[in-house]
């Protein structure tokens, strides 16, 4: 399922249950028994098999079988390893520094607090990571039948950037999605469907199995089949479940708090992703040195303050984005919404300013020794990453000399100019591309990929005119870019809040796919049901045409017909129908004759469109008689 | 793919447009020429085409294994044409790198080999010296099999474009294969530098680092493989980079290895994508839990079979038995019932026609639990006649070995056929294989049979419980009422033997053999007067009861008054109960009229030729009048059945007729025939059963018993040898033999040693036993016998006419005639022919009869 069906399907199932909560609660009650009984189903006609094989072994027989008995272990022995393996996902847990109670005493008695009020058992490890962001992570023992082990992961730069009471404010909305205080089943679905999430897209793409891979067919079968359906649904219930995450960690620690962090989270989040992960990726081009303090360089950008006019943009953006179908988390706006405030009176106070003795607070002492073991862990685990940047960028810098020196850009072919502008924008960043991109596009305004890098880093950029280059390729309605547009402008119209300009992005999408497929299809077959129409052919061309056919000495007469097409007409598709001169003592013409004819004409007719040669027997006879008897057809003789 | 057996099935035959080209066949991995052509397939009888079934594009037909792919032609064609066509059109309208590559990949894509070397050498010219153009080129030429012209693009491509990752990977594997390591080495320079594997497929390393080991350069392999192990630390845990590390650091004696700990994964051990075991280690596994499994099973197996055992619980009796089981319900036994236990001591209580308590113990070997059906079987009084039965299949037969279970509790360790017939014949394997079976079943005698063997013993109780149990329900059963009624021993036995007849006399409608057998009995004989007026009321009630006027006839006190019944109920009758028409049989036989007598026989055949009374006194009728040809098939059919105590009859009647006729041969080996059919082939004991004397006295050979004689104990065989020892002038051993008292319970045999001693001369003897012979003959209390008391004792010869009026046993007449003519020895000559008219079945004591009569 394509993610546009997947949304499409998660707004009709919103349509269907939106007033109906309970009724939407029961079909995903009936789903997840359906899902286990799909994943058992293996299992149960294993165990039934070979209860029914012991039966007769045992009971039914007038002597023990010990040759059933064995085919009874051997079976039983055969369905267990393969049902193990296929649905025993292993998923491993996100490494990163474990905090001790005795280590960070205030941290864990704020979330002892938390374990008390939303009576949720404790975590089964604290981790501290250098991601700007907290989560929990459930990592199931037993694949899809759960059972899982949960891990909190708190980032270092996120402590540093709340007050105590907002960080407290992220911890509750987390707690709410594990407490059994409120809504067993939604939060039970919530936690199932990131299990499961997280299980099936190992599966996908591991391709682990057994031996002889039995049962991973049909259960990859029913998985494909069942796992959109049961995602979409519990999506729909997930969402529902962050609100509610939110209203009881509002009501927990107080709606003000909740909101400021949430509103630092997008704001920071969006700064972080423009700047500071794009300046560290330049320097990874440069340095092979991966950097050993990572947390204090995000603090220290943090405490730059932006220039205004990105200030401005993250907090338009921040504000205006729009409710997605990849996410269960509502955008912000509707969170706040949700929790009675509006953005906008966030949005006036401007960007935020960090607030660093969180950390300090709830680390203590040990705050140093930890920030250091984060860097660490962060060094350790981008290494590889940062030194494949490093040399890629030398591999590259070494084609953007050979480029230089060729010929100056002016007198560069187009394919040469986006070889240079790609290799620049690779080794110093799009910006530095920019000139030679815009140059490229005066020269080919259509040059998809042109229009797509530098549309888009515009649009990154603030800058409207991004826009318009995407939506030259729109201009275009059989452009093959026109995905990768329309994916571009639909998230830029999502982040500024234009949900109506997002369908419309969707709606071209989906036209042009559909366009695509048809057109497709279309010009894959030719039979003698279509319509064929004169081939409208201009006089040089079928003079052109005519001479080539005459250079063949075996040809005796030609047809020419178009099929009429209904997508993207501008691709024509021609029928030629030639026949052989006819020898022998009864001057027939025969199969082989025709088929080398056939041959002789495929390489040397040229015809501005798809072209198929037929000849008057053999397995096209049918469709080359229709063509035959069509008065316009003739053009030789 | 087509195929045939025998020269049937499908078939493809002629080749058009064929195309072929050098490759490696992606089934078999051979490289050779690949064609592709059109053909059709064919259904073929002896590989003769004979219906078409349909044209077929062949694609890429290994010459080694066969195998390709198969397409519909006009498709395939069609397909092409589009496709190709497509791809040159947009060419030629945009032509750039990217459509060329297209357009080259498409028509190798249909096998249009040539089509696409032009195009390849066209576009070459049009984009002079494009490293991405030869590259793409070359990995095309790759993926069709044809790596040698790729090499030269490749070669080309990378002196154009030194840093291309892509033509390093392909000219690496060139070089490797060729054997340039060191130049392969140089070529993944770019691998081996960090972060690479983020990148980059670093199977290349795998494969130069094998390289170098095969060349035995251990070094340059695990530097290669430290280089793999630090971009992808996961390969650390794969068996084979595992293996290809330990290998060489073993070669270079080093002391520490690159290789990190293995964490062990129970997962990981049976999916075999992991990797990280050999494939021998998971089968173990994989077998190990078969094992484990399979030990689990046969466990339950085990205990499944200790509490759930056979037990066979057998009755014969006709009244159900109820059987509870440590104090359980009680499940009734109708013959049968099979009940499931565990092992272990219980406690069965019988009730029902017996009551008693069985402690059994049910145990067997822990081992023989899996590999045996073993069978417990409580046989009720052990009247059921279970054998064991082990049967042998082989090519050579061999005689089965079988043995009774004569116990109230029996045991058997294993059973294949549990009271099922086991199959005629079973398929062996080889000559010399036996396969042995063991079948337990039950002999299916008729109640008289059982009786017989039961009513021996001392306590009759079981007996007789069991005898009017089947009464009960068959109270026409005349011979199983003849065992009960004259076999039974004691007063107290005897008096529930005629209380239970009389209990049941007068029930509707009137069973003759019933009525006939409590009429016989000894304390009834001295109450015929009241039986009779009991009659004359029945008959009262009901003067047309042709039963009750034969059975009233048959206790008249004279001869005349029982003719006279006979003759009514004979009218009344017809033949339809066929006793009056034997009650005028007798009468005739009695008085020596044997034509009369078979001609009344002949009416009641039809109706009495089961009955064991009537068939005794046909054959000696049937003798008389010298005509037993019809009697010997009969007799030799029932030595074919099964029911013993007509086997037993069968014996010693056959025995009888042929012995009649002097055919001393035929009846010992009809009688060895049998044998060895009812024994398994046992050979007799020394000639010393029952039925061998009995065979040397109907032949009368006597000199066989004088032979036998020294050798047979006192108590052996005591009715055969006391009839030869009269028969042979020892009356004086007869009399002493130990068991002479259990003989004396009839007149018949007093009255023969009487006559035996008569013979030799001590007549103090003769009179005493004679005189034994009258108390016996009173006893019987039966009229004809008093009247034949009487005459032996007054010192008048009888008359014919007091003759006629005495009607006794066929058999037993004749003794009686020979006594009267010792005594009256003014009538003897008479009264010996009458007797030798009268002695006419060779059985006991024909001898004896037979040489008093003639003795002048």
């Amino acid at each position: 399922m394509t993610d546009e069906q997947f949304d499409q399907l998660v707004k009709r199932i919103q349509q269907r249950y939106g007033s109906r909560p309970r009724w939407l609660r029961a079909r995903i009650a009936w789903l997840v028994a359906v899902g286990y009984a799909g994943f058992l189903a293996g299992l149960l006609l294993v165990l039934v098999i070979s209860a029914g094989l012991t039966f007769v072994a045992v009971v039914a027989g007038t002597e023990p079988s010990l040759v059933l008995m064995a085919i009874v272990a051997l079976l039983l022995a055969f369905g267990l390893w393969q049902m193990l393996v296929f649905l025993w996902v292993p998923l491993k847990t996100a490494k990163a520094r474990v905090v001790t109670e005795d280590e960070v005493p205030m941290l864990f008695r704020v979330l002892k607090q938390l374990e008390d009020d939303y009576r949720t058992p404790p975590f089964h490890s604290v981790q501290m990571t250098s991601d700007f962001n907290a989560s929990v992570q459930m990592v199931p023992r037993w694949g899809v039948f759960g059972f899982n082990r949960t891990h909190l992961f708190l980032g270092l730069p996120l402590m540093q950037m709340l007050s105590p009471e907002q960080f407290a404010a992220v911890l509750a909305h987390e707690f709410a999605h594990s407490s059994s205080q409120h809504d067993r089943f939604g939060m039970w679905i919530y936690r199932l469907r990131q299990t499961w999430s997280r299980v099936f897209t190992e599966l996908q793409s591991a391709g682990n199995g057994g031996v002889l891979s039995s049962f991973r067919g049909p259960l990859m079968g029913f998985i494909n089949w069942y796992w959109p359906r049961f995602n979409a649904h519990a999506f729909v219930l997930s969402r529902a479940n962050e609100y509610q995450a939110d209203r009881i960690a509002a009501e927990w620690g107080g709606a003000s708090p909740l909101a400021q962090a949430l509103w630092r989270i997008e704001c920071f989040g969006r700064r972080l992703n423009d700047d500071f992960w794009n300046e560290l990726t330049l320097l990874a081009r440069s340095h092979d040195e991966v950097p050993e303090d990572v947390v204090a360089r995000m603090k220290a950008f943090f405490d730059e303050e932006p220039k205004p006019e990105d200030g401005q943009r993250w907090i338009e953006q921040s504000s205006q984005f729009l409710t997605g179908s990849i996410d269960t988390h509502p955008s912000l706006s509707d969170r706040l919404q949700a929790l009675g405030l509006d953005v906008r009176e966030f949005a006036r106070d401007g960007f935020p300013i960090p607030v660093a003795q969180t950390a300090d607070v709830l680390l203590g002492p040990e705050r140093d020794q930890i920030e250091q073991d984060v860097n660490a862990q962060w060094q350790r685990e981008n290494r590889l990453r940062w030194q494949n940047v490093f040399h890629q960028a030398r591999r590259i810098e070494k084609r953007l000399v050979t480029i230089d020196g060729a010929a100056e850009p002016t007198t560069l072919t187009v394919e040469q100019l986006w070889e240079h502008a790609r290799t620049i924008g690779q080794l110093q960043g799009t910006a530095a591309a920019e000139p030679l991109l815009r140059q490229l596009l005066k020269r080919t305004p259509l040059h998809g990929n042109a229009a797509i890098v530098l549309g888009s880093h515009l649009l990154e950029r603030g800058n409207n005119e991004g826009e318009q280059f995407l939506r030259h390729i729109l201009s275009d309605p059989e452009h093959d870019m026109i995905p990768a547009a329309c994916g571009v402008l639909s998230a830029h119209f999502q982040e500024l809040g234009q949900s109506e300009k997002v369908r419309e992005m969707q709606a071209i999408v989906s036209r042009f796919q559909a366009a695509q497929i048809a057109a497709a299809t279309e010009r894959s077959v030719v039979t003698v049901k279509d319509p064929f129409v004169p081939h409208g052919l201009s006089e040089t061309e079928l003079a052109s045409l005519r001479a080539t056919l005459a250079a063949q000495t075996e040809i005796a007469a030609a047809w020419l017909v178009r099929k009429e097409l209904k997508h993207v007409q501008k691709q024509q598709l021609f029928v030629l129908v030639a026949r052989t001169k006819p020898n022998g003592l009864f001057g027939g013409s025969n199969a082989d004759r025709d088929r080398a004819l056939v041959t002789a004409l495929m390489s040397s007719v040229k015809l501005p469109g798809r072209l198929l040669i037929v000849a008057p027997q053999g397995g096209f006879r049918a469709l080359a008689q229709k063509i035959m008897a069509s008065e316009s057809s003739p053009i030789v003789p | 793919m087509p195929t045939t057996v025998n020269g049937v099935g499908t078939h493809y035959y002629g080749k058009q447009d064929a195309a072929s080209r050098l490759g490696t066949c992606p089934h078999c991995g051979a490289a050779g020429k690949l064609e592709s052509y059109t053909t059709r397939l064919w259904f073929v009888i002896i590989f003769i085409p004979i219906i078409p079934l349909k044209r077929v594009r062949i694609l890429d037909s290994c010459p080694r294994c066969q195998r390709h792919w198969v397409a519909n032609p006009e498709q395939y064609e069609m397909s092409r044409q589009l496709a190709v066509s497509g791809a040159l059109e947009k060419h030629r309208a945009q032509p750039t790198v990217e459509t060329a590559m297209v357009t080259h990949a498409q028509y190798l894509s249909f096998h249009m080999h040539q089509e696409a070397d032009a195009f390849r050498a066209g576009a070459l010219t049009q984009f002079p010296d494009n490293a991405e153009l030869l590259a793409g080129f070359a990995s095309h030429l790759d993926q069709t099999g044809r790596w040698q012209e790729g090499t030269p693009l490749y070669e080309q491509s990378l002196a154009l474009k030194p840093e291309a990752p892509e033509v390093r990977h392909s000219m690496s594997w060139r070089r490797t294969n060729e054997g340039k390591l060191d130049e392969a080495f140089e070529l993944l320079d770019y691998l081996r530098q960090p972060g690479s594997g983020q990148s980059f497929n670093l199977e290349p390393l795998n494969m130069l680092a094998k390289a170098y080991q095969k060349q035995g350069n251990h070094e340059k392999t695990l530097e290669l493989c430290a280089v793999y192990l630090r971009e992808a630390p996961a390969i650390g845990e794969q068996h084979a980079f595992r293996k290809l590390v330990a290998k060489s650091e073993k070669a270079l004696s080093l002391e520490s290895s690159l290789l990190p700990t293995r964490e062990f994964s129970i997962r990981d051990l049976f999916d075999s994508k992991s990797g990280t075991h050999a494939p021998w280690v998971r089968w173990v596994a994989f077998g190990s839990i078969v094992m484990v499994l399979f030990a689990i099973g046969m466990l339950g197996l085990n205990e499944y079979n200790r509490t759930h055992r056979t037990l066979y619980v057998l009755s014969a009796y006709a009244q159900p038995v109820l059987v509870s089981v440590d104090g359980g319900p009680a499940v009734p036994v109708n013959l049968r019932t099979k009940i499931s236990i565990s092992e272990g001591q219980h406690q069965l209580a019988i009730s029902g026609p017996v009551t008693k308590q069985i402690a059994v113990d049910l145990r067997s070997p822990y081992f023989s639990r899996w590999l045996s059906s073993p069978i417990w079987v409580a046989d009720v009084e052990g009247l059921s006649s279970v054998f064991v039965n082990t049967i042998h299949y082989s090519m050579n037969p061999k005689p089965s070995e079988e043995y009774w279970l004569d116990k109230d509790f029996n045991f058997v360790p294993h059973v294949d056929y549990a009271f099922e017939q086991p199959p005629a014949s079973l398929k062996v394997e080889g000559r010399n294989t036996v396969v042995t079976k063991v079948h337990l079943g039950t002999m299916p005698l008729q109640p008289t049979s059982v009786l017989l063997a039961r009513i021996m013993q001392p306590d009759q109780s079981v007996a007789l419980t069991f005898a009017e149990g089947h009464l009960d329900r068959n109270p026409n059963d005349s011979s199983l009422l003849s065992v009960y009624a004259f076999r039974v021993k004691g007063d107290a036995n005897e008096r529930r033997v005629a209380e239970f007849l009389k209990s049941k006399l007068w029930r509707q409608p009137i069973s003759v053999a019933w009525h006939r057998t409590y009429q016989s009995l000894k304390s009834v004989g001295a109450k015929h007067a009241e039986l009779l007026t009991e009659y004359d009321a029945q008959l009262e009630k009901d003067s047309n009861n042709a039963a009750l006027l034969y059975l009233r006839g048959r206790i008249s006190p004279t001869r005349a008054e029982q003719v006279k019944f006979f003759r009514q109920s004979y009218e009344k009758d017809g033949a339809q109960q066929g006793w009056p028409a034997m009650g005028l049989a007798i009468d005739a036989a009695n008085r020596g009229e044997w034509a009369e007598a078979k001609e009344w026989c002949d009416k009641a055949v039809p109706a009495l030729r089961g009955d064991q009374s009537f068939r005794t006194f046909w054959h000696t009728v049937q003798m008389a009048n010298g005509d037993t040809t019809e009697l010997e098939g009969m007799y030799r059919q029932a030595l074919q059945g099964t029911d013993l105590a007509e086997m037993l009859s069968a014996v010693f009647r056959l025995s009888d007729a042929l012995g009649a006729k002097g055919k001393p041969d035929d009846v010992r080996r009809e009688y060895l025939t049998w044998w060895n059919r009812v024994s398994g082939g046992k050979p007799s004991s020394n000639g010393r059963t029952t039925y061998e004397l009995m065979i040397d006295y109907v032949c009368g050979d006597t000199g066989a018993f004088l032979k036998k004689q020294p050798n047979l104990e006192p108590k052996e065989l005591a009715i055969y040898q006391f009839q030869f020892l009269i028969a042979t002038g020892q009356p004086d051993v007869a009399a002493k033999l130990p068991d002479l008292d259990t003989l004396m319970d009839d007149w018949t045999e007093p009255l023969a040693l009487s006559v035996s001693f008569a013979l030799k001369g001590s007549q103090a003897e003769a009179d005493t036993w004679r005189a034994k012979a009258c108390e016996e003959l009173r006893r019987d209390g039966d009229s004809d016998a008093v009247r034949a008391a009487a005459l032996l004792e007054r010192d008048t010869a009888p008359t014919d006419a007091e003759l006629d009026e005495i009607v006794l046993r066929t058999t037993d007449t004749p003794i009686l005639l020979v006594a009267l003519a010792q005594r009256f020895l003014d009538r003897k000559p008479e009264l010996n022919q009458r007797a030798a008219k009268l002695n006419v079945s060779r059985q006991p004591p024909y001898l004896l009869v037979k040489q008093a009569a003639n003795q002048p």
